[in-house]
């Protein structure tokens, strides 16, 4: 049996539609595989890869790239993501 | 329609003079007009070492050429003096209708002289100006002032059609921190600019304008606000996020990104971030979204509060900054208090941003025991959201504690012995981003001419948000040459009239913004010229604040951010890096060691 981990996942905005039953406020803990990346992560929630994004990884934003679409996932990284938003 | 040269009102209220007079085109081609042509004929016509609320000062209401012009996000005008907070340059921004009217008019901008001997507010009808009696407006809020202003107008659609720009009570109280509120809800906000109308003892601005803007061509002017409002429509900050949630939707995102001041920079993440987020405003006591004129985005927000009793109340806002600072920046989680709060900021004519900065320094001083209980007669602990309201009302009045904290924090903090609790560059209060997390956000600070400043190189949109090109928060690599291109490309944003939220879409840059200049007045711009003209602007602000007494030392951020690392969230153990950015920020721009720019520079730019 493949080995998993968890991760502290929070969609803000328009794609709260995405997260996982079970979640409440916008967040909620979720598992995946060990060794799974950002993209898929965005695959198994069904959010579409190739629409702007902004994904923070442990308090850093990143844009969506495919850079950071290989960004491995690790044990208890929180991981927040929001669609494109500016403002001030 | 044949195209004219732009003319703009002076008004001398010693003299009870008003003139009206053309602009030279040559000076309009190489400032554009707002924040670069206002800033130009202030260097030229005022002393940069004037006492700002004095006589001597100037006070300049300035539109840029696609104000009113049909351009999408062309609503803006400045309001430029000198700041009466920093001693240095003032140039605040607004929206709204008024400035589009005040074009209608066939007027780009109004030069105020002198003082005025009794109260007086400026009646603008088309080629009707005149100066009238403003004694029955006096000590009114700039809501009532818009009524009563209405009022005192004896034809009927006259006084229902006229735009309105006023101070209130802290305006004339001379606040250092003391805004011009037009339409009500919008601001121009900071440095103090309502301080410097009340010394002038000039209550309101009321302006109707019927006429059509004429344009150089209307084929290729139509063609370029056509492609400017399609970029509009399809970039999803600028036609999703901004509608709907308004600027308020940042709370979540920064605080995500431990950068989301909190107890006067304290801190940086807010355990209530979600309670005063856009989303929550949203759901809580929005009522609507509101554009200002020609704006297909109308981030506006139109909210009403209902309950509890003590908070009740109905207007614009808050905004990003103004919900941010005056809540987590207060320690403040309760959005009905916080927008309360914005309410009465914006009834008072006090600025959202140094109020809540003045009000977190007192909340600081006091829990730190430097405030004593006595001379404050309340529990001003961070949190205390009836403590909030309480100052505000104090600072607009200047009773209890507000007869120093009118003045600004760095006031404050100076006369209670503190000085390195204030959140400020040049004695401005700092706005709702801690730039320990996002490095060039402290040089922006740091650099910028009218003192801490977010919308004069807004580099969040880069470091944090991904707008245009990403970069590391966390580096002070390629910083500085991103700070000078986005102080330049806002420059020109804010001298053409438009709304810097407009180059929050995609391909909104020197090119949409070029066509649509050169449809309208025929001036031939290149893309390049038009960063030149940026630059211009930035320099001809900085050699106004040399002259008044600004040195390479004002460009800092507080000791706190400098030299006291982040205890939370992703930025946790920097510092802001300044000193790694500020002397090749120098070197870019064609300045010394000294941040003094070079003869060569100022020959290139054509201010020698």
């Amino acid at each position: 049996m493949q080995k998993t981990i968890t991760i502290e996942l929070k969609l803000f905005m328009f794609l709260k539609k995405y997260l996982p039953a079970g979640a409440t406020e916008g967040k909620a803990r979720y598992e995946i595989e060990e060794g799974a990346t950002i993209k898929d992560l965005l695959e198994r929630l069904g959010i579409p890869i190739e629409e702007d994004k902004i994904i923070v990884i442990n308090g850093i934003s990143h844009k969506q790239s495919d850079k950071t679409n290989a960004i491995r996932l690790k044990q208890d990284d929180v991981v927040a993501i929001f669609p494109p938003i500016a403002g001030g | 329609m044949e195209r004219s040269t732009e003319r703009i009102i002076r008004v001398n209220l010693t003299q009870k003079t008003i003139m009206v007079e053309s602009i030279d085109s040559t000076l309009m081609k190489q400032f554009i007009g707002g924040r670069g042509l206002g800033t130009k004929i202030l260097y030229d016509e005022v002393d940069p070492k004037v006492d700002p609320l004095s006589p001597d000062n100037k006070l300049i209401f300035m539109a840029g050429p696609l104000t009113g012009s049909g351009a999408p996000c062309g609503s803006r005008y400045m309001v430029i003096t000198k700041s009466p907070l920093t001693s240095a340059i003032a140039c605040s921004n607004s929206g709204g209708h008024f400035p589009a009217e005040l074009r209608s008019a066939g007027y780009l901008g109004i030069i105020v002289e002198g003082k005025a001997p009794t109260p007086v507010y400026l009646l603008i009808d088309d080629d009707t100006v005149h100066l009238r009696d403003a004694t029955l407006l006096w000590k009114k809020t700039t809501h009532q002032t818009e009524d009563a202003l209405r009022a005192d107008i004896a034809d009927a659609a006259l006084a229902r059609d006229v735009r309105i720009a006023s101070i209130g009570p802290a305006g004339e109280n001379l606040s250092r921190i003391a805004c011009v509120i037009n339409d009500k809800h919008r601001a121009a906000g900071r440095s103090g600019v309502g301080a410097v109308m009340g010394s002038k003892n000039l209550k309101a601005i009321a302006v109707r304008g019927t006429k059509k803007i004429a344009k150089h061509n209307n084929d290729t002017f139509t063609a370029a606000v056509r492609a400017a409002t399609e970029r509009l429509k399809a970039g999803p900050v600028t036609s999703q996020g901004l509608p709907k949630f308004g600027t308020a939707i940042l709370v979540n995102i920064i605080n995500e990104c431990g950068i989301l001041p909190t107890r006067n920079f304290q801190q940086s993440v807010f355990a209530g971030a979600s309670k005063i987020s856009g989303e929550t405003l949203a759901e809580t006591y929005l009522v609507r979204n509101k554009a200002c004129y020609a704006c297909p985005i109308a981030c506006g927000r139109l909210t009403k509060v209902t309950s509890p009793e003590t908070f009740k109340g109905e207007g614009e806002g808050p905004e990003y900054e103004t919900v941010e600072l005056l809540g987590a920046g207060c320690g403040i989680d309760d959005l009905a208090a916080i927008t309360k709060a914005n309410y009465l900021c914006n009834e008072f004519g006090l600025d959202t941003i140094s109020a809540a900065g003045t009000v977190a320094t007192a909340m600081e001083l006091y829990e730190k025991g430097y405030l004593p209980y006595k001379d404050i007669g309340m529990d001003l602990r961070f949190g205390n959201a009836e403590a909030l309201l309480s100052m505000i009302y104090d600072m607009a009045y200047r009773r209890g504690l507000g007869a120093v904290a009118a003045d600004g924090g760095y006031v404050l903090a100076q006369t209670y012995g503190h000085p390195e609790l204030f959140m400020g560059v040049k004695r401005q209060e700092l706005p709702a981003y801690d730039p320990r997390g996002a490095q060039g956000m402290g040089l922006t600070y740091a650099t910028s001419n009218r003192g801490a400043c977010h919308v004069r190189g807004y580099l969040i949109a880069n470091e944090i948000l991904g707008v245009h090109e990403k970069l590391d928060p966390l580096t002070t690599q390629g910083k500085a040459s991103a700070v000078k291109a986005i102080q330049e490309l806002t420059a020109v944003f804010d001298a053409s009239g438009l709304c810097l939220f407009a180059s929050l879409a995609p391909g909104m840059g020197y090119d949409v913004v070029r066509d649509m200049l050169n449809g309208l007045t025929g001036f031939g711009y290149t893309s390049e010229d038009l960063r030149c003209c940026g630059e211009r602007i930035w320099n001809i602000e900085r050699l106004f604040n040399l002259k008044a007494g600004f040195t390479a030392a004002d460009d800092t951020l507080p000791k706190r951010l400098l030299e006291e690392p982040l205890t939370q969230g992703g930025p946790k153990g920097m510092v802001c890096m300044l000193d790694k950015m500020l002397p090749e920020y120098y070197s870019l721009r064609g300045w010394d060691t000294q941040g003094v720019p070079s003869k060569e520079k100022l020959a290139e730019l054509g201010l020698l």
